[in-house]
């Protein structure tokens, strides 16, 4: 009872903040527009193997689940920490003394769909994008149910491993949105990425791939620029009806929907003890981060600027070089993996603060008022973003320099320094936060596809 | 019963709390100090928020921190009233009675907005009430369902005087058949209305005893000597 009317709240809260709700829904609708460009459009398409792919409703809907689903635990946990004030949150779980797997019940019923809802968004945003596909078979209402039946199909299983990261860690850490952050992305990337997703087919290639695309040789789906696809024929897939007359298609489905649960079932074990009352440590004694405090202290604003940007955040930092250095150990694209690290890295710095300008309205909360006027603000965050995108680089920076490649450097100390700068610049405009975080997920998705690789030479 | 024995609560290098012992079986007890005191520690200690280093904190004879986690045992308000979420003080009161497994949600949360003058504002927003609205939310939650023991941690400051008088007139009528612990700075309706008072200075108990035992200039003195 109590789980239902938490995840009923939440969903109200939700509701209630129709700005930060639009900006979600500008992301998940955006999302369908990337991963899935109009086939019929001369600028961009997607891509088998890196040529062009013709599109059917089985095919739309396979890549927009899937595509859910591969991001379906950083989408979802963004969504819900937008959407929902998790400290204030945290406040009433403490106060309601309520066992904690009731909590994580109506947090993971919350997120689940919250998760349904962005994939409805992206599958609308798809729609939108390529619906001329549904009617080229004559019948376009056969073809909604088999692209629906297709996403919806694929992205339950998503939804599932959103809920479940997002219930077990926002319980402990929503007060600590670095940590909060951190600990997703390692749970994204480690567990379910490289653990869990080749065991059970998260991706669904394994299932779909050999049914849809002919000549299959390790799925390579990437969303290829036009003039570079001049010489490549056109890749025809497989025509296929909904999932559910697919031979192997319930049981496919019934496995995903199985995953959901399993994903339930964790979440309610892993709840942990009961969340007590919001109690603020008291720290005596010498510490680190005092004496962090007295040596920026005489450095003036400088000094006060440079610990609010480091002092979580460089764990964050050092939670991504690792996940970093782990794929890149792990892969035969090394480089890519460092690429793709420093890409979500982008994201993910200015992530927290995303987070509460949505609910803001814009990124003009990060240029708080100053006596000094907003031009010393400016320009720091903007020298802290830059040196902390840095970081984040080095080991692309090193591998880069190893090989000598000054041309790839180059491309990296532009988006250094211009990511930043964005970041500044949209920091005056109301609904900035939204603009980037657009601007981020395309860039994102760039690089995500291979479409964007490092220059060579 | 509450019984406090030989409390001690140490924060790193800071002995918050040193040697404090008292008994409290039923009635409205005022929880009085200065800054430092004491006084949210205790309370976080006897609502089983906090273990303590040293000695015990038990109601009937179970640790505080197990008997909070029993059904219609303890209510618990904090200090902190960080409640900006968009849902009314309703639903807010309706899901901590859900979240606690209280039946009959709708009387019990009518029941306390009536007793606390709430009535009014159940269908506020939390986010659009003042400082004082969210400190009565917060009383409000802990007064939920009549809990054997109710721990308070100041909760009438930000609260205007009359309703003030109106939270210390039900938690006089609540101490009737339940055990209260409050924390309070408001000494003289402490004084004119508690069923006994304890003095804290320095993580000490100075004084427990009836208000008549208490002046005004010595609670006055004591309390500037925090």
């Amino acid at each position: 009872m109590g789980a239902f009317t938490l995840s009923r709240l939440i969903w109200l809260e939700a509701s209630r903040r129709p700005r930060a709700l639009f900006a979600t829904i500008m992301l998940a609708l955006s999302a369908g527009f990337l991963i899935l460009p109009d086939p019929g459009a001369g600028y961009a398409t997607l891509t088998f193997h890196g040529a062009p792919l013709v599109y059917t409703p089985a095919v739309m809907g396979f890549i927009t689940g899937g595509e859910f689903t591969a991001f379906s635990g950083a989408l979802g946990v963004l969504a819900m920490t937008v959407v929902a004030p998790m400290a204030a949150w945290r406040v009433v779980y403490g106060v309601a003394n309520a066992p904690a797997w009731r909590i994580a019940l109506g947090g993971w019923i919350a997120a689940f769909g919250v998760g349904m809802f962005l994939l409805t968004a992206i599958f609308l945003g798809a729609l939108v994008r390529a619906w001329s596909v549904l009617a080229a078979g004559g019948d376009p209402l056969s073809g909604l149910m088999i692209f629906a039946s297709w996403a919806y199909g694929m992205g339950v299983a998503g939804a599932g491993i959103s809920a479940t990261i997002y219930a077990i860690l926002s319980m402990r850490l929503s007060t600590k949105p670095g940590w909060f952050m951190a600990a997703t992305f390692v749970a994204w990337m480690f567990i379910v990425s490289s653990s869990i997703s080749p065991s059970v087919d998260l991706s669904g290639q394994y299932f779909a791939g050999p049914l849809l695309f002919p000549n299959m040789h390790g799925l390579i789906l990437g969303m290829g620029i036009e003039a570079g696809l001049a010489h490549h024929a056109a890749v025809v897939t497989r025509t296929l009806g909904d999932l559910f007359t697919t031979p192997g298609g319930a049981a496919f489905f019934g496995r995903r929907v199985t995953i959901a649960g399993i994903g339930l079932a964790a979440t309610l074990l892993l709840s942990g003890p009961r969340l007590l009352p919001l109690v603020p440590r008291v720290r005596t004694g010498w510490s680190v981060s005092k004496l962090g405090a007295a040596i920026s202290a005489g450095f003036g604003l400088t000094g006060v600027i440079f610990r609010q940007l480091w002092s979580k955040r460089f764990l964050i930092l050092a939670a991504l070089i690792g996940a970093v250095v782990f794929e890149a150990l792990h892969t035969n694209d090394r480089v890519g993996a460092m690429a793709l690290g420093f890409a979500w890295g982008l994201v993910m710095l200015r992530w927290p603060d995303l987070c509460e300008a949505f609910e803001q309205g814009a990124l003009r909360t990060l240029i708080a008022p100053s006596v000094l006027g907003p031009w010393p603000i400016r320009v720091n965050l903007y020298l802290q973003i830059t040196l902390q995108a840095a970081v984040l680089a080095l080991p692309l920076i090193l591998a880069f320099a190893a090989a000598g490649r000054t041309n790839a450097l180059a491309w990296l100390a532009i988006q250094i320094t211009a990511a930043p700068l964005l970041c500044v610049a949209l920091a005056r405009l109301r609904g900035g936060a939204t603009i980037f975080a657009l601007l981020s997920m395309m860039w994102w998705y760039l690089l995500v596809s291979g479409n964007l690789p490092p220059p060579a030479g | 019963m509450l019984t406090i024995d030989h409390l001690g609560r140490r924060e790193g290098r800071l002995q918050i709390l040193d040697d404090v012992s008292f008994t409290w079986p039923k009635g409205l007890l005022a929880v009085i100090g200065g800054n430092g005191s004491g006084k949210t520690t205790l309370l976080r200690v006897v609502a089983g928020a906090k273990a303590p280093n040293a000695g015990k904190a038990e109601w009937n004879g179970v640790s505080t921190a197990r008997a909070a986690r029993r059904k219609g045992v303890m209510g618990y308000g904090p200090q902190e009233r960080n409640l900006d979420l968009a849902i009314t003080l309703r639903e807010f009161l309706t899901l901590c009675c859900d979240l606690r497994g209280l039946s009959g949600r709708g009387q019990k949360v009518a029941a306390v907005a009536d007793e606390l003058g709430l009535s009014k504002q159940l269908d506020e927003r939390l986010a659009n009430l003042s400082g004082g609205g969210r400190r009565k939310a917060m009383t409000a939650q802990a007064m939920l369902g009549d809990p054997e023991l109710i721990v308070l941690d100041e909760p009438t400051s930000e609260v205007d005087y009359a309703a003030s008088r109106r939270f210390w007139a039900a938690f006089k009528t609540r101490g009737e058949t339940a055990a209260l612990i409050v924390a309070t700075h408001d000494v003289e309706l402490a004084l004119s209305v508690a069923d006994a008072l304890l003095l804290l200075r320095r993580g000490q108990p100075l004084k427990l005893g009836q208000p008549t035992d208490f002046t005004l200039e010595e609670l006055s003195a004591a309390i500037a000597d925090y």
